[in-house]
């Protein structure tokens, strides 16, 4: 390229060719590719500068509100997190003077100890209508879950959650299913990417991890994952109602 | 992708280009935590994490005004690929070969794919422009900055005292030399091979 053609390209750009001019400038490019391929290169180094220039100002603004954004998000996360690590610290100190009592307790009072059947209830599933293929799918996943037969249901969950991968109650009630069919540790797989997906149903998937806990005979563990529900949440009263059981 | 009808998310990216904190926080809210949580596993930390999810909302942000980005995908399935990319770059960038990715990083969601390659390829494009432009004169850059700001080139020309066929044929020649870097340099080769 030389400098008659760029002054050439320059001129395409701002619109200046017209008739003859316009038409032999076209042609050259449909024959030329590396022509074509420059002028291409041109345009989108302009545009881009162009659009850089352009949205300076609304840029410049956009990166304050992402910043007070981020700031305030990251600040409140940060706080309730120490929160909750300086009140499990307590617990943890509670619970550790308390094991040498309990253990003694325990043993005469085994009656006592929570199970899971006990807490393990579930309202019905009910999914909202999917696409048309789903339908039968959605109604046997329901009516396997709702009367108990669970791993059935886990199937026709596990099913549903492979074309909806992001769909909470799906991949909530698959756990659920699979802590009944004593499938742990692929039940905690979900529970735990809900609990850390989504801050909203993180304390249900704390609630039903407890539960799974429970199940297992790991009282530590359960105790843990009950301390993770905040005061906000609807599980709150019967989480501190079984911690209160646990740590008698 | 222009035919396609834009995903009920696409509210997001209008909520970038408005500057509507509400929905910026709601972008947050949801799904910054999950970064976050995928950071830390991979060797990094919270304010790592932070800084990706602020890059890449940009990014998001300059490809939307410039290009008019459709999102054809959940927004979550595309800003979570973008920011596990990005992250994965750092590390490769700082000669952190030996870290082992807790992941794949492909997705199965073919179109969160084709979106967030395709602003993987902008943001390539729009670093080797940069970097060109860095390597061209002062003079050039500073003619070329003004006829963008001033889109008048008779205005320019009366600011910088010069005739008006001066300015267009050194403007043309300057942004000429631009072009030929970009296309010399290997980046771009290797982007548009792909």
């Amino acid at each position: 390229m030389d400098e008659r053609d760029y002054q050439q390209i320059e001129s395409y750009l701002q619109k200046e060719l017209e008739g003859e001019e316009l038409a032999r400038f076209e042609a050259r490019m449909a024959a030329d590719p590396e022509f074509a391929a420059t002028v291409e290169t041109y345009l989108a180094i302009n545009s881009h500068l162009q659009a850089r220039v352009d949205r300076k100002e609304g840029e410049e603004n956009l990166k304050r509100t992402i910043g007070h954004v981020s700031a305030g998000h990251f600040n409140e996360t940060n706080q309730k997190g120490k929160v909750i690590s300086l009140k499990s610290r307590v617990y943890w100190a509670a619970a550790a003077s308390l094991l040498l009592l309990i253990s003694f307790v325990y043993i005469l009072n085994l009656q006592s100890t929570p199970t899971y059947e006990e807490y393990a209830h579930y309202e019905p599933l009910t999914l909202s209508s999917r696409s048309e293929n789903e339908q039968l799918l959605t109604q046997s996943a329901e009516a396997a879950f709702n009367s108990g037969q669970y791993t059935k249901a886990s199937q026709h969950l596990e099913e549903l959650l492979a074309s909806n991968p992001d769909h909470i109650n799906i991949k909530l009630y698959l756990a659920l299913s699979l802590i009944e069919i004593g499938e742990y540790t692929r039940a905690e797989v979900h529970l735990k990417a809900i609990e850390q997906g989504n801050s909203i149903y993180a304390p249900t998937a704390n609630w039903y991890l407890a539960l799974s806990y429970l199940k297992q005979g790991d009282k530590r563990a359960c105790i843990a994952a009950l301390k993770n529900i905040p005061p906000e949440s609807s599980k709150y009263k019967e989480a501190q109602e079984l911690l209160k059981k646990l740590s008698r | 992708m222009k035919e396609s009808e834009p995903h009920e998310d696409q509210r997001y990216i209008d909520a970038l280009l408005n500057n509507d904190s509400v929905l910026v926080r709601e972008i947050y809210e949801k799904w910054s935590a999950k970064v976050v949580a995928y950071i830390k596993k991979n060797n990094g930390d919270e304010s790592q994490a932070r800084d990706v999810i602020q890059e890449t909302l940009l990014v998001i942000y300059r490809q939307a005004y410039e290009k008019g980005l459709v999102l054809t995908c959940p927004f979550e399935a595309y800003f979570f690929l973008l920011c596990k990319r990005r992250w994965l770059n750092y590390l490769k960038e700082n000669h952190r070969k030996e870290v082992t990715i807790d992941d794949e990083l492909t997705s199965l969601d073919i179109a969160a794919e084709q979106v967030a390659d395709s602003t993987e390829r902008y943001e390539l494009k729009s670093k080797i422009i940069e970097e060109q432009l860095n390597a061209i004169s002062e003079k050039c850059r500073e003619i070329i900055k003004l006829t963008l700001e001033i889109k008048s080139l008779q205005t320019v020309a009366e600011k910088l005292g010069v005739t008006y066929a001066y300015l267009r044929k050194k403007k043309s020649l300057c942004m000429g030399r631009l072009t030929e870097l970009v296309r010399g340099s290997n980046a771009f080769k290797n982007l548009n091979d792909q």
